[in-house]
């Protein structure tokens, strides 16, 4: 995305250095642990994949980090600063955005509502606008479909409308949550490519796959979740070579 | 025909009024999923707060001022009143019981602990005695004005709802709230804006239907309250278009039940008319199954 016209200050946090932190974090459900002991970091400009079975934490994970979920122990901190006690919004604010699992768009809003929603924070209608013409030219097909209901579209599309929903928000840091989830495997395909535009204009993501091999091919370094704990990580390219690895998570 | 007539208009009044009420029901379950008995108690206190201030403003001396002046205070005394109910009820146990599975009981049963309280409460203020309203308008007047103003205020709310930021960051909310605070919206102020309203419009309805020859007393919420808590389930609990219909509905009901011998049935009736709708649509006329509008 340009960012021709900012309107949230950047990020203080210089190009390669951690952006966010993720420090020995844990969060349980009522009484049962989902994270035991998670801890990773994403530095600005990195794309970071975190990959691992059903169940093992990933979607929590996330959450944590927007702060829906209330943290048991350990550190979150994003661009220096502690995100304990932080509420949702505010951490919007500051520029972290999450494309939820399953996409959670508003189903009965349209497109553009949908998208306008995602640029709450910006009152001023002229970013808005451009944000907006900048999501339609990285997903040409939410441009044509703008006053439809948000819940009319196909799951591919409804994945589109959830990022470009998130992107409208302008954030420093995109956090994405199974974009490849139920979608035809033609869409997946433009979506990871829209996903590498955005980041190549600058935006530091976090992405959580299952498809391993998707999520490997587009990220530098990688993180393996296994029930609650970091398995393994390392750069991505290695853990696609990774015996273990290619064994439990690429089908051999 | 005549009498069928004039029941018809008097019931469309009657009716356009049971609607203002409805909509705080279906406002705020659309948002919190909650049914806020409170709202009827709302209503009564405003009903107070309306009849205190147009004595106070001169009654009948200055009708005009008395009347709106009178109104705006109730208004503004019930909206304080639903945002405090809201934070002092229903928003601690909010952020308590995230994700515990009796989330949506507990509020219920404090909606309707809150309720009985300010039914007391008005009981010690005000005593049980029936007050009635000093008459401002002659009655034909009084019921064209009801119609007018409830209407104007629908109109209003569609609008405020579809048009405005606030009114699309009320309808995510009751779509997806997670979703929505993801998008920066901070939804313990829509949650007050939407009990502001709600408790505003109801004010408004109060005055306009003591105006219209009712009196106040400490549980004149209980019987209006029903109906309109039936209006906004007919006409789907969750859509403000669907309480509009369902007031006017019920009001019309009443009023050409009154012309038969068995008017005393009037709430029967109503809640026969609940029960037939419910079967054939579970989701009431205008709600749509799975989904919830605000
Ligand atoms: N609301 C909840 N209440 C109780 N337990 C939960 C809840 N949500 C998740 N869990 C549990 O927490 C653990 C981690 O779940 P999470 O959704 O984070 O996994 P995930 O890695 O995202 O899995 P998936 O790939 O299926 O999305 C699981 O054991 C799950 O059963
Ligand atoms: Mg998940």
């Amino acid at each position: 995305m340009k960012t021709a016209h900012p309107t949230r200050k950047p990020p203080s946090t210089a190009l390669g250095a951690p952006l966010l932190e993720v420090h020995d974090l844990a969060v349980a459900y009522g009484g049962i642990r989902a994270l035991k002991r998670v801890s990773l970091e994403v530095r600005c400009g990195e794309i970071v994949a975190m990959i691992g079975a059903n169940g093992a934490g990933k979607t929590t994970t996330l959450k944590t980090i927007m702060r829906l979920l209330p943290i048991a122990a350990g550190r979150i901190s994003y661009d220096g600063q502690d995100l304990a006690g932080v509420a949702t919004e505010e951490v919007v604010a500051r520029g972290v955005s999450l494309v939820p699992e399953g996409r959670a768009i508003f189903v009965n809003l349209t497109v553009r509502e949908n998208l306008e929603l995602g640029a709450w924070n910006h009152k001023d209608q002229r970013t808005i606008q451009e944000t907006l013409e900048d999501v339609v030219k990285l997903f040409p097909r939410l441009g044509e479909r703008m006053k439809q209901e948000g819940g009319t579209l196909s799951g591919g599309e409804q994945q589109m409308l959830a990022i470009g929903r998130a992107l409208m928000a302008r954030p420093a840091m995109l956090l994405l949550d199974e974009p490849s989830l139920g979608i035809a495997p033609r869409l997946v395909a433009d979506i990871f490519e829209a996903v590498a535009l955005v980041a190549a204009s600058g935006t530091t993501i976090l992405l959580v796959e299952q498809n391993t091999r998707l999520a490997l091919k587009y990220s530098t370094r990688a993180y393996v979740l296994r029930t609650g704990e970091i398995a393994m990580s390392g750069s991505s390219k290695e853990l696609a070579n990774n015996e273990e690895i290619r064994a439990a998570y690429l089908g051999g | 025909m005549m009498e069928i007539l004039s029941a018809l208009i008097t019931g469309i009044a009657q009716g356009s009024m049971i609607a203002l009420i409805a909509l705080g029901y279906t406002m705020v379950y659309g948002i919190l999923k909650l049914i806020n008995f409170a709202h009827s108690e709302v209503f009564m206190m405003g009903a107070f707060i309306g009849l205190f201030a147009i004595t106070a403003l001169g009654g009948t001396q200055a009708p005009l001022l008395a009347g709106v002046g009178g109104t705006l205070c109730a208004m503004a005394f019930a909206g304080v009143l639903g945002v405090v109910v809201e934070r002092v009820a229903y928003a601690p146990l909010r952020g308590r019981g995230r994700g515990l599975s009796n989330t949506r009981i507990t509020p219920l049963v404090t909606a309707l602990g809150m309720s009985v309280l300010l039914q007391n409460l008005a009981q010690l203020l005000f005593t049980a005695r029936y007050r009635n309203y000093p008459q401002l308008l002659p009655i034909e007047h009084t019921r064209k004005v009801i119609f007018v103003t409830a209407v104007l205020v629908m109109i209003g709310l569609e609008l405020f709802v579809k048009r405005t930021w606030m009114g699309k960051a009320m309808r995510a909310i009751s779509m997806n709230a997670e979703a929505a605070r993801l998008m920066g919206v901070k939804t313990s102020r829509v949650i007050a804006i939407t009990f502001v309203t709600g408790s505003m419009l109801a004010a408004l309805g109060a005055v306009l239907f003591c105006l219209d020859q009712s009196p106040v007393y400490p549980t004149a919420g209980v019987v209006i309250g029903t109906r309109a808590f039936v209006a906004a389930v007919i006409g789907g609990i969750g859509n403000i278009t669907g309480a509009m219909l369902g007031g006017l509905l019920i009001g019309v009901i009443g009023e050409l039940t009154k012309l038969t011998p068995y008017s005393g049935l009037q709430d029967v009736l109503v809640f026969a008319a609940l029960i037939a709708v419910l079967l054939v649509r579970p989701t009431g006329l205008l709600g749509k199954p799975g989904t919830e509008k605000v």
